[in-house]
Formats: structure tokens, sequence, C-alpha cells
């Protein structure tokens, strides 16, 4: 245990921890900080937010049928609401737009070019100049009501007979009407996706002169002669373990204390099939249970890693070697795997089993490689 | 010489230089390859333009409109023989018809596909007129200041900026240099395609290859320990000009290799042979809503070099802010990382200074910018980029700077403590 630990120091030095952080911080201001500081970002996200929320308040984590006429009601009346303050103001007639109905059709209406400039200028003007919020929450109130009624089947072109199984199933058990939206949906997973992004360079930066720091000293050959010997290799790879776990979990923490100021936690026990995410699952899970899956996949990534990184730290003789073979592995990692592994793991976009499978081959294929090279290890000659 | 022939050796039989050479290179052709579909449609083009030049002018485009018309004949014919049905025009027929295969023979459908393109390519050409009058280059400044928060002095600049980029903008209109045929913008998106996907790819790619090699020959002796051998000879501590010229030259050679097969392939993919005369602000070169406008009258050809000699300069600058970071930290694994995080750090940074002061206008004067906006190098290209002289102030302050900082270093080599 007392090497393991002097190991963890190891990789906790001074100057590789600075850099760490600085490249946190950059990562953060990169990609992060827009997730968690610009939530949610504007119209219509910020109104469908602000609905959602009191959706959740009146209708609690589903919507039946009735409430679903209320919610109706209220977006008939808010109509009214902008059907007055069209009459209100005369540029509107000049071009004749008379009520609400006739002004977002206005797109698709023929008018002149002057008209339509006109009309530009005004819609731009409601809608960013000014800022009127009863348009913006009107719109964001349309298109949920459209999305309510949308069909399912509608999301997938061509969907396979377990997909056609798994939506049906969706639909006979109403999860379809859950109290849920995909502006909330999308921005953990935009988070999650960045921030495990972050995990992973931090932990291959951190774990790969491992072995090679090592060697390259020729400390090894002195390491073999002690009575520990050739068992230092495992307290290493644990020690490996061990500081990937730590660091990982530090910014989990981070982020999860960053996210709450996101004011999502209302939605927790919302079923995340609902109609309005546009992405389906094959299980019925609430927002919180499919949050701790994708962190539990973030460890399992972390897992594989780490692994992988103190393999190609034993493989190598210099630095360069480390980064040239790093690179394509890394890049690799963050456009293939990493887009579908930890925000995909039960979309039904996948079959059922397949990145779960993905898992199990990534695991066992490591934790393999790392056993045949603990056996070399115990054989190898000393150089 | 012996000696740059030996350091050169060391790059040269470093297998995980070259295998990242070869993956970067078959990269690149991935790149060409995932758009190569279409370039048998784009020889439509260049057949029009062997006909009647790529010029937009009256004569031009009347003997255009006579060809086109004969065509299209030629296809009623075809169509009221085979489905007694008239069209006026290619469009129409691919609008009307669902199961074409079966009645038409493939000849017949690639003919008429062709007319379809090259009505395309009549009509925009004569709207061209009625698009530029809308472009407005002060509207455009204004628009920017909004959408960036621009206020005071800072908005001040933008306007004066766009000022004089709208002379430019009217002798553009008046040279006719918009008036051109090239691929079309919004359908193809070669200007895209190969100024960013391509160069954008080819920068990092040299980037990441000089860094490699730079830090891996400036540290060579203190990786291998044989610092103290080495540098306590006579011609010791001169060996560090050995390695900054031989690194400066195996880079260059890197940017030629990756640049050479990258262009060499998409130019045998995509004929360009007809069309590099043809002046960058091309109407039919734009790909969005605005035009691109260059900030001189520049062909496509001499545009492709311009860009090529930029990307060699960033090459030596990228070096030289490498080799100055390689004598600063022995470690090369921290140098890349280091190098990497300044890389984020210069495009992050511009964000935190104040948008009513001039300042904000410094963080873009950076290599490291200038290296992201391929695309639209030498072009109007938004608020902070559109100086006149954005590129070669940058280029030209950057190599001064390295070239100090490179000087100094090895100046200060001389002293250094070799434990």
């Amino acid at each position: 245990m007392r090497v393991v630990i002097s190991e963890i120091k190891k990789i906790f030095n001074l100057k590789m921890v600075l850099l760490l952080i600085i490249i946190n911080i950059v990562m953060y201001f990169l990609f992060i900080e827009f997730n968690v500081k610009y939530f949610p970002n504007g119209g219509p996200d910020g109104d469908i937010y602000r609905i959602m929320v009191q959706m959740q308040k009146d209708y609690g984590t589903q919507m039946d049928s009735k409430e679903f006429e209320n919610f109706k009601s209220i977006y008939k009346e808010k109509v009214k609401e902008a059907d007055k303050y069209i009459k209100e103001h005369e540029e509107f007639s000049e071009i004749g737009i008379e009520n609400y109905n006739e002004f977002t059709k206005a797109e698709d209406t023929k008018m002149n070019d002057k008209d339509r400039k006109k009309f530009q200028k005004l819609s731009d003007g409601i809608f960013f100049d000014k800022g009127v919020d009863l348009f913006w929450e009107l719109q964001a109130r349309a298109q949920i009501i459209q999305q309510y009624q949308w069909s399912l089947f509608s999301i997938y072109e061509f969907p396979t007979t377990k997909q056609i199984a798994r939506i049906k199933e969706i639909i006979n058990n109403k999860s379809d009407t859950s109290v849920f939206n995909g502006v909330i949906f999308g921005n953990y997973n935009d988070l999650i996706f960045y921030v495990s992004m972050t995990i992973l360079l931090s932990i291959i930066f951190m774990i790969s002169p491992i072995f090679l720091k090592d060697n390259k000293r020729n400390i090894t050959s002195l390491q073999y002669t002690t009575k520990r010997g050739r068992k230092l290799f495992k307290s290493k790879v644990v020690a490996g373990i061990i500081a990937a776990f730590i660091i990982s979990t530090i910014q989990l923490i981070c982020m999860f204390i960053l996210y709450s100021h996101n004011n999502v936690g209302m939605f927790f026990n919302a079923n995340i099939n609902s109609s309005l995410t546009l992405r389906l699952s094959w299980y019925d899970l609430t927002f919180i249970q499919y949050i701790v899956i994708t962190v539990v996949a973030v460890y399992l990534l972390v897992f594989v890693v780490t692994i992988m990184t103190m393999l190609i730290s034993g493989l190598v003789h210099n630095y360069i070697a480390l980064v040239g073979i790093q690179l394509p592995i890394v890049f690799l990692l963050f456009k293939v795997v990493l887009s579908n592994a930890v925000t995909r793991v039960v979309d039904i976009q996948f079959p059922k089993y397949s990145i779960p499978l993905w898992y199990v081959s990534m695991i066992v294929l490591i934790t393999t490689l790392i056993f045949i090279r603990w056996r070399r290890e115990k054989v190898t000659d000393i150089r | 010489m012996s000696i740059k022939l030996k350091e050169l050796k060391k790059i040269i039989t470093s297998p995980v230089i070259l295998s990242l050479l070869i993956i970067f290179i078959s990269f690149n052709f991935s790149i060409i390859y995932e758009s190569s579909h279409f370039s048998g449609e784009l020889n439509v083009l260049n057949n029009i333009v062997n006909k009647f030049g790529y010029k937009i002018n009256n004569e031009s485009m009347i003997n255009f409109k006579k060809y086109y018309d004969s065509n299209l004949k030629k296809m009623n014919k075809i169509t009221y023989k085979k489905a007694s049905k008239v069209y006026n025009s290619a469009s129409e027929f691919f609008n009307n018809h669902e199961d074409i295969s079966n009645v038409y023979t493939k000849g017949d459908i690639t003919f008429f596909n062709n007319l379809r393109v090259e009505e395309e390519y009549y009509y925009a050409a004569m709207n061209i007129d009625s698009v530029y009058k809308e472009v407005d280059p002060m509207q455009i400044a204004e628009g920017e200041i909004k959408q960036y928060n621009l206020r005071g002095e800072a908005a001040e600049t933008v306007r004066s900026e766009y000022r004089n980029f709208n002379k430019r903008f009217n002798e553009l209109v008046k040279n006719g240099e918009n008036k051109n045929l090239f691929f079309m913008g919004p359908v193809y998106r070669m200007h895209s395609l190969l100024f960013h996907s391509l160069f954008k790819s080819f920068i990092f790619e040299i980037i990441i290859l000089s860094v490699l090699i730079t830090a891996y020959l400036v540290n060579y002796e203190f990786d291998n320990g044989t610092q103290v051998l080495a540098y306590s000879t006579k011609r010791g501590r001169n060996l560090i000009k050995d390695k900054f010229l031989v690194s400066i030259f195996s880079n260059l050679v890197v940017a030629t290799i990756i640049i050479g097969t990258g262009l060499g392939v998409y130019f045998t993919t995509f004929d360009y042979k007809k069309l590099l005369k043809v002046p960058i602000s091309s109407y039919f070169i734009g790909e969005f809503s605005k035009p691109y406008m260059s900030k001189w009258n520049m062909t496509f050809i001499q545009y492709l070099i311009l860009g090529i000699s930029l990307i060699y300069i960033l090459t030596l600058i990228f070096t030289g802010i490498a080799f100055f970071m390689a004598r600063c930290v022995k470690n090369s694994y921290i140098v890349f990382f280091i190098f990497a995080v300044v890389y984020a750090s210069a495009l992050v940074i511009p964000r935190f200074i104040p948008t009513n002061s001039n300042a904000v206008f410094i963080g873009e004067f950076t290599p490291f910018v200038l290296s992201m906006n391929s695309f639209i190098w030498f072009m109007e290209a938004g608020a902070f980029n559109t100086f006149k002289y954005y590129e070669l102030i940058t280029a030209f302050v950057w190599t001064s700077i390295t070239s100090v900082a490179s000087i100094c270093c090895i100046k200060n080599f001389k002293k250094v403590d070799i434990y």
C-alpha cells in the first residue's frame, strides 16, 4: 500500500497538476462554459424552459389528455393577447396583418418586395430588438403543442421491427406524455459529452508518463532488484487506476456543482421518453436514472482509457512516440467512441445491446492485454 | 554539413513521425474522397467554359442562351417521343417525374440532368446584378457590430475598416470581378472543401508535426542523456544552430509533402484547368447568403498560391514558437501540451477583452487565430479580420517576434547548464 501511495504521489507532481488545472480551465472556456452559463439560451429555448417548469408545477411528471386541453386553452388565451398587441400597433395593418394567425403565416403569403421588407423589419423588431416576450412564448407553446401531437414514428425514417415494437410499448404505457423537453435533455447531453472529453484528456495527460518516466531514468533496473521486484508493475497499475478515478471524480463533482445552477431538479423524476425530446430509449428511465447511467458509462470509459494509456506508456521509449501514438487514438476515441458511447447508451438508434456490448468487449480486450503484459513483465529480461 | 545530415536522419528514421505523416496524408485523401462523387457534374461547367469562356457578358450570355435553348429543344424532342410531354425547363421535368428510369435510357437522364445544371448556371448568372445591389458593406459592418456587441471606439474602428472595404467593393463590382463563371458555390461548396476542410487539416497536421519534430530535435540530447558529452565538445553549444536549421528545413519539407500530396490528389479529382484565372471574388464561389469578396483583385490561382505561402509562413512561425518552448522546457511531452494550451488560450482570451476598446482587436492578430480561418484569408471576413493588411501584419509581426526569440534562445544556450 505504501508503494501505491508513493506512486500516486509521483503521478500528482506539482508541475503536472498545475498544467492539468490550466488544461481544464481552457477546456472549460472552450467547450463547457456555454452549457452552464447560458442555459436556457435565449428564445425560444428560454421560454420553453419556463413553460416546462410551469407545466411541471401544474401537471406533475405527466400530462394527460385533459391537462393537454388545458394547455391548449392557455395557448388560445395568449393568442388573443397577441391579437390585441397587433391591433394596438398600426405598422401591422399597413402590410395587411390583422391578427396573430396572419402574422405567423405572413412568411408564406404573397406580398410585394416592399411589404416583405417591412414585415421582415417588423418581425426582427419584435423578436430581437424589443424582445417582446409574448411572441417568443407563443412560438414556444406552439412548438410544444405541435411536438406533443406528433407521432413518435415520425422520428425515425426507416424503423426496424424492434424499434417499432419499442415505440408501440412507449405509446402504450404513456411515457411519451412525460413532462420533459429536448432543450433540457440536449443541454445535459452536451455538457456530459464535453465533460467526459475533458476527463479523458486529463487522464491521458496525467497517466501517460507512468512507466515511461521510470524507463527513461533507468530506475527500472534498480526496481527489479528490490525484494518487491516485478510486483511493482501491479502496484503501478493500481496507482494509475486510483489516480484516474480521483481525477475523474473531482471533475464530475465540479461538473454537477456547475450543473446544479441550471435548475433542472424538478425534472429528475420525469420519464426521458417524452414526445418532446425526440430521442427514445430502450428502457423506461427517469432523468435522474439516465444521469446515473451516463456517469457509470464515463467511469467505465475512464477505466478502459487508463489501462490503454498505461499499456502504451510501457511500450514506447520516448516522449515523442508517446504523443505520436496517442494522437490518432485520441482522435478516434473522441470522434467515434465518445460521441456515441456516453450520451447514446440507451438510445434506440442503435440495437438494444450494441453499446453495452461495446463496453464489454472493450473491457475484456483491455484486461486481457494488461494480463498478457503482466505475464511478460514477470519473465522479461533486465536490460 | 554531416552534422546537419545526422540530425535529419534522426527524424527520417523516427517511425512515429513517419507513420503520423502517412496517417495524415490518408486522412486528407479521405476528405477529398468523400466529396469526389460530384466531380462528374462539375464537368458540365467545364464544358460551358470551353464553349463560351468564363467571363459573363452580353455576348457570352446570348451564346449560352442559344446553346441552352437548342438543348432544351432536343430534350423536348425526346420527351415528346417517349412520353408525349413537353417541358419549359429541365428542372420542371425533374420536379414532375417520379419514375423516370423506366421510360428513359440512362443516357437520356444524364443529358437531362446536365441540362438542368446548365439551366441553373444560366439563371444564376442572369441574377448577379440584383444580388450585388443588395450587398452593402456598411450594413454588414453594423450587423457585425451588433452581433459582437461592440461599442465606443471599437465600433468606430469597424466602421472605418468597412468604409475602406466599401471602396474596394465598388471597385470589385466595377471591374466585373463578380461576373465570372465558377463551380456553383451553394451546391458543391468547393471553396469550403478546398480552403476550409482541406487547408485547415493541412495546417493542423503541419502544426502537430512541426511541434513534435522541433521538440524532438531540440531536446534529443537531454532525452537520451547525451547532453553532457555532446555539448561539452568544441562544436558543442553550436549544435543548437544545426538543430534549429534542420527543424526548420524538415518542417518545410513536411509541409511540402502534406500540401503537395493533398492538392495533387485534389486537382486530379476535380478539374480546375479552365478556371484557374477566374477572379476569386466571383459570385459563383460564394456559398452562403453573403458572397466572398477579396481585398484585392486576385485570380483563383493567385489566391491559392498566396494561401499556400501563408501556410509556409505559419509553419515557420510555429516552428519558432515550438523552438522557444522546447528551449524553456526540457521535457518534450510537456512542451507538446504547453503548446496546445497556449494555442487554445489564444483563442479564448480575446473573449475577455472589453468590447468598447480597440484592444479587442489585438487578440486577433495572432498566428493561432489566423490559422483557424483559412477560407476567408484575404477577404471580407467579419468585424475582426477585415483590416486590409490583417494577414500580412500578423505574418510579419509574428515572424519578427519568433525570429528574435529564437536568436535569443540560441545565444542564451551558450551559457545554459547542461547537467
